[in-house]
């Protein structure tokens, strides 16, 4: 017994001594708040026996053999005796379940295994089968070969054999097997300065989480709401959204869901909890991918994006900024607003007492938190100002460009020792591979005139229509053409076949084409496999597949037309 | 002393076969898979509590149980979630979060090789 009160589990399993179970008994008779304690776990002691019918078969075949074979009564009387029956006159009180999520998948073994060698096979069906078409007209034996690569970068991030980051490892060997690239060329992109950008900012994320920054945020943006829920999901949000520009923001999202959980706690029934968990995540979700609108660094497509645009031309980190943060600005209240509209919520005040006391306990900020903070504020100084200070001071070129800033920031947090190489072992470094093999397959596509080929099919779409008609179907299609294929793959296919576009005809400019098609990968938001943050949500069970789709699809729609139009404006008024 | 262990996949089984040598221990442990490593391995016959623990469930699990001390071996790999990107982060953060807020102190187990 604790404290004066029985052990629930102890009870309904049968663990406690005879003497111990009377006592327990009487006591039951007199404390409501045990009696509501053994009910809640007999109850769940219920659940789970009715859900194990093999535990069913067993518990069945005992009480045969009990009742049947009282010649085994000696040695059956040394079985545990069963739970006792409930005394009748007990009033139980009604005790709500829990909500559950993160409950495992059920274990697929040699089913398993064979699904994966066949999604394998189909990519390489798919591979084989394009290199086996003619060879179409105005496109070299090299283009062909191309477009194989692409069929095969597209079908193994679509049907994943295996875990993305290995899947982007595989597209070298392709190109090199398939003769488009040599082994130098297939990985020079890997070691690109946007790689390193990126790869900055997930040491950066790494700092933010380990030093619970992230989460002090949260719950310092919790007890700002006040309470009210409008409030509490634009405060998450607006987290979400401000740390995913400038560090990863599948990392970020990823430590602000457990912060929902906490906050859906408060909520006793399970509908009620389970609807506003929902509305959080999805807020997280999809403002974690506005967030990423906004930098270079924000997500992956971007920093393609930007690594093929810094060829054409001079183009910094806040090139970028100049089109994504007003974008940004006009898509967040929207999605907020229309996520609000969307998503069922009962209950309209929660209590920030228990954040209050959580901020509480976590003290004052510490000194790494500061320096993190400190860091990240120059950091982002500098990588707006950087290509402005850099010829002004007569710096070595590209001192303070992006990639160079945020390598400073890493090591002087390294050097602080507010974070150590044991630190980012453990970050999520396949978003490098996904990076450099993305670059990878547009080069490759580029060198073998596949681009040019491309180019050719898209003349029509492009400069036929008027440009607001091209501009709002080339972002309504770029932005669910992301729900199935990688996003990274997207850009490393579209932005080449711009700039070649832009190049064969000087009416199009690249980037008016180029931002808003990179920008409309952000509006994956309708299936697990659209993004790093859908994928995550989808493997935490919180949000179902048709929800994921109905609030996805419209939240899409709504914000693909919205940046097409944006872009469109941009353009008549000349400022893009 | 109550100690519950929660997970009883790899980690969570290394732990109970050192729990298990002291018999003056009550050893509870939660889980929310069928048959869990420990369970497998025989290091256990069944989990006390089926049930995946999170902050929405931690309150209803240490009711039940009434831990003394927490141990948190919940291993990417034994949650049995998937290979998601990110999930190892996601994982990390859930693990930080239900440490936060548990009454009871709560000690995270590093998964070790098989």
């Amino acid at each position: 017994m604790a404290e004066g009160h029985i052990v629930a589990a102890d009870y309904v399993t049968g663990r406690l001594p005879p003497d111990e179970r009377q006592a327990a008994e009487e006591h039951l008779r007199h404390c409501a708040q045990c009696r509501a304690a053994v009910e809640a776990a007999r109850l769940t002691d219920t659940r789970q026996r009715s859900e194990d019918v093999a535990g069913g078969l067993i518990s069945f075949a005992a009480h045969l053999v009990q009742g049947g074979f009282t010649m085994l009564a000696p040695s059956l009387r040394q079985l545990p005796a069963p739970p006792p029956e409930p005394p009748p006159e007990l009033e139980v009180k009604p005790t709500f379940e829990p909500l559950r999520v993160l409950q495992p998948r059920v274990a697929r073994g040699a089913r398993g295994v064979l699904e994966v060698l066949g999604r394998f096979g189909l990519v390489l069906i798919m591979t084989v089968g394009v290199l086996l078409l003619p060879t179409p007209h105005g496109l070299s034996p090299e283009g062909h070969r191309a477009l194989a690569l692409f069929a095969f970068t597209g079908s193994i991030l679509v049907l994943e054999p295996v875990s993305l980051p290995i899947a982007a490892l595989t597209v070298p060997l392709a190109q090199v097997a398939l003769g488009v690239a040599t082994a130098p060329q297939a990985f020079e992109t890997f070691s690109r300065p946007v790689v390193f950008l990126i790869l900055a900012s997930l040491f950066l994320a790494e700092a933010l989480r380990k030093h619970g920054l992230t989460r002090r945020l949260a719950l310092l943006s919790i007890v700002a709401s006040g309470g009210g829920v409008r409030q509490l999901v634009l405060g998450m949000m607006g987290i979400a959204a401000l740390l995913s520009m400038w560090v990863e923001n599948t990392a970020t999202a990823a430590v602000l869901i457990p912060v929902a959980l906490t906050i859906s706690k408060q909520i006793p029934d399970p509908k009620k909890a389970r609807g506003l968990l929902v509305l959080l995540v999805l807020g997280i979700a999809y403002s974690a991918s506005l967030g990423g609108m906004v930098t270079i660094m924000g997500s992956a497509s971007n920093a393609v994006a930007s690594g093929f645009l810094a060829q054409i031309r001079p183009w910094a980190f806040v090139d970028w900024m100049r089109y994504g943060l007003p974008a940004f600005l006009l898509l967040f209240p929207i999605t907020w607003w229309l996520l609000l509209r969307l998503v069922p919520v009962a209950v309209q005040r929660l209590d920030v007492e228990p954040a209050r006391r959580e901020v509480a306990k976590l003290g004052s900020m510490s000194r790494p938190e500061r320096e993190i903070l400190l860091t990240l504020v120059v950091a982002a100084f500098f990588w707006v100002t950087g290509s402005f200070i850099e010829p002004a001071l007569g710096l070595p070129p590209t001192l303070l460009s992006a990639a160079m800033v945020a390598v400073a920031a890493v090591a002087y947090l390294a050097v602080r020792q507010i974070i150590a190489w044991e630190d980012v072992k453990g970050v999520s470094w396949g978003i490098f591979l996904m990076i450099g093999a993305g670059l990878s397959l547009g080069e490759a596509l580029t060198r073998t005139g596949a681009t040019d080929w491309f180019a050719g099919l898209l003349t029509p779409l492009v400069t036929g229509p008027p440009l607001l008609i091209s501009m709002l179907a080339l972002v309504y299609l770029t932005s669910h053409l992301t729900d199935v294929m990688n996003n990274t793959t997207v850009a490393a296919v579209f932005v080449p076949v711009f700039i070649s576009l832009a190049q064969a005809d000087p009416s199009i400019d690249a980037v008016q084409l180029v931002l808003p098609v990179t920008l409309a990968t952000t509006f994956g938001y309708s299936l697990p496999s659209a993004s790093g943050r859908m994928a995550l949500i989808a493997a935490t069970g919180i949000v179902d597949r048709r929800e994921m789709m109905r609030y996805g699809l419209i939240i899409t729609g709504v914000s693909a037309v919205t940046l097409g139009l944006f872009f469109y404006a941009l353009a008549v008024v000349g400022l893009i | 002393m109550r100690i519950l262990v929660i997970g009883a996949g790899v980690a969570g089984a290394q732990v109970l076969r050192q729990l298990q040598k002291n018999p003056n221990l009550t050893v509870l442990t939660v889980d929310p898979g069928e048959e869990p490593y420990a369970v497998q391995q025989g290091i256990i016959d069944a989990v006390d509590i089926h049930e995946a623990v999170t902050p929405l469930t931690l309150e209803h699990v240490l009711e039940q149980a009434q831990p003394d001390l927490v141990l948190l071996t919940m291993a990417t790999e034994d949650m049995g979630l998937g290979q998601a990107p990110g999930i190892d982060l996601l994982i990390g953060a859930l693990r930080e979060e239900i440490a936060a807020i548990a009454g009871a102190p709560v000690i995270e187990v590093a998964r070790t090789a098989k």
